[in-house]
């Protein structure tokens, strides 16, 4: 008998800004993971990073991605390697006012192989923007327990950013 | 473990089902056969979601799609945007008049890092309508070499048979699929 799945885990709204989301002790009972966020941030054009397992700041290099976008005049591709995060914004990024709208796939994220995942940005500022598809390699084979959404320097995700973990 | 300031979501109670969103079955490779199958697919439901972590026995190659065990009649067509940064950048191909559906179209699967893919199907059990597809799949291998590109796929069946069963199919190749491979059907109500 099939199973009803696509399970809300957690919602977060930020009440105040801050410069990282956490979702930790995830459930390792699903297939897959699914966040959908629609943020904003402190400054504009800055990276949304995702990381894994209570990595913080720009040491590691265990992530990858490669991405296909359009900005409304041109289509261009992009890839990463040996990165400290997954980033699936290459070119307009969040922006102070107008929410940028992401969905991560993870894969197998409980699993011992490696894992990849599918990402999508939308971002529309009314006279420039993109739309970008990513995917994403985390090396590493342990189960994915806790994600994070960080910033670097002084950028915070301001007050009102909303991010959804869902289990599949 | 040391967090930056932020919100966390621990203690993750209170879950809300949406009760609209079905897993019907999971299928994994065997290591020995490079097709995997979904039969006796019900026609209870809307639409098909399909997703799949997959690794191949042989790298550089693409996955077929075919519905009901129809592989001959030139019934299948489909077109694809992929890029591959390092490689061929951006590039659109696609077939009409085939026998499969093919994503990772530009033969960039790998053989050690998992190749991902959605697959949307709409109206699956509807016996008035050809059937649609639409794929997002990638793979990154943390190279620029063959073995990474991300790609969009619309498949077309012209076909009004409900699907009642799917094959991928890398065995065309002579591959297999891993052990570690994963292939999930969901039916969306």
């Amino acid at each position: 008998m099939a199973t009803a799945t696509y399970v809300p885990i957690a919602t977060q709204t930020l009440s105040t800004a801050a410069s990282s989301i956490t979702f930790s002790s995830i459930p390792s009972t699903y297939t897959d993971l699914r966040i959908v966020i629609v943020g904003t941030t402190s400054s504009s054009s800055v990276n949304l990073n995702i990381q894994f397992n209570g990595e913080t700041g720009a040491s590691a290099t265990t992530y990858s991605f490669t991405s296909i976008t359009g900005n409304g005049s041109a289509a261009a591709s992009h890839n990463a390697t040996n990165t400290w995060s997954w980033v699936p914004t290459w070119v307009t990024g969040l922006q102070t006012s107008i929410p940028t709208f992401y969905t991560i796939d993870i894969f197998s994220y409980a699993g011992s192989t490696y894992k990849t995942g599918l990402m999508t940005t939308s971002t529309d500022i009314n006279g420039s923007g993109s739309v970008e598809r990513s995917v994403g390699l985390y090396r590493n084979t342990s189960s994915i327990t806790s994600l994070s959404f960080t910033q670097t320097g002084s950028v915070t995700y301001s007050a009102g950013t909303t991010a959804t973990l869902w289990g599949i | 473990m040391s967090l930056t300031p932020g919100i966390i979501a621990s203690s993750l109670t209170g879950h809300l089902v949406t009760n609209n969103f079905f897993k019907i079955a999971t299928v994994t490779g065997t290591g020995s056969s490079g097709n995997i199958t979904f039969s006796s697919i019900p026609n209870t439901y809307k639409s098909l979601q399909i997703r799949i972590n997959a690794i191949p026995s042989i790298a550089n190659i693409t996955t077929w799609l075919q519905f009901n065990g129809v592989y001959s009649g030139n019934t299948y067509a489909f077109h694809n945007l992929s890029a591959n940064p390092n490689n061929y950048g951006i590039t659109a191909t696609g077939a009409g008049n085939a026998n499969w559906m093919a994503f990772f179209e530009q033969g960039v699967m790998s053989n050690v890092y998992p190749n991902t893919a959605i697959i949307d199907i709409i109206d699956y059990a509807n016996t008035s309508k050809y059937k649609t597809a639409k794929v997002f799949c990638g793979v990154n291998d943390n190279t620029t070499n063959a073995n990474e590109a991300i790609e969009l796929t619309s498949g077309l069946w012209e076909s009004t048979a409900a699907i009642s069963s799917m094959s991928f199919r890398v065995d065309p190749y002579g591959a297999t699929f891993s052990t570690s491979s994963t292939f999930t059907l969901y039916g969306i109500s």
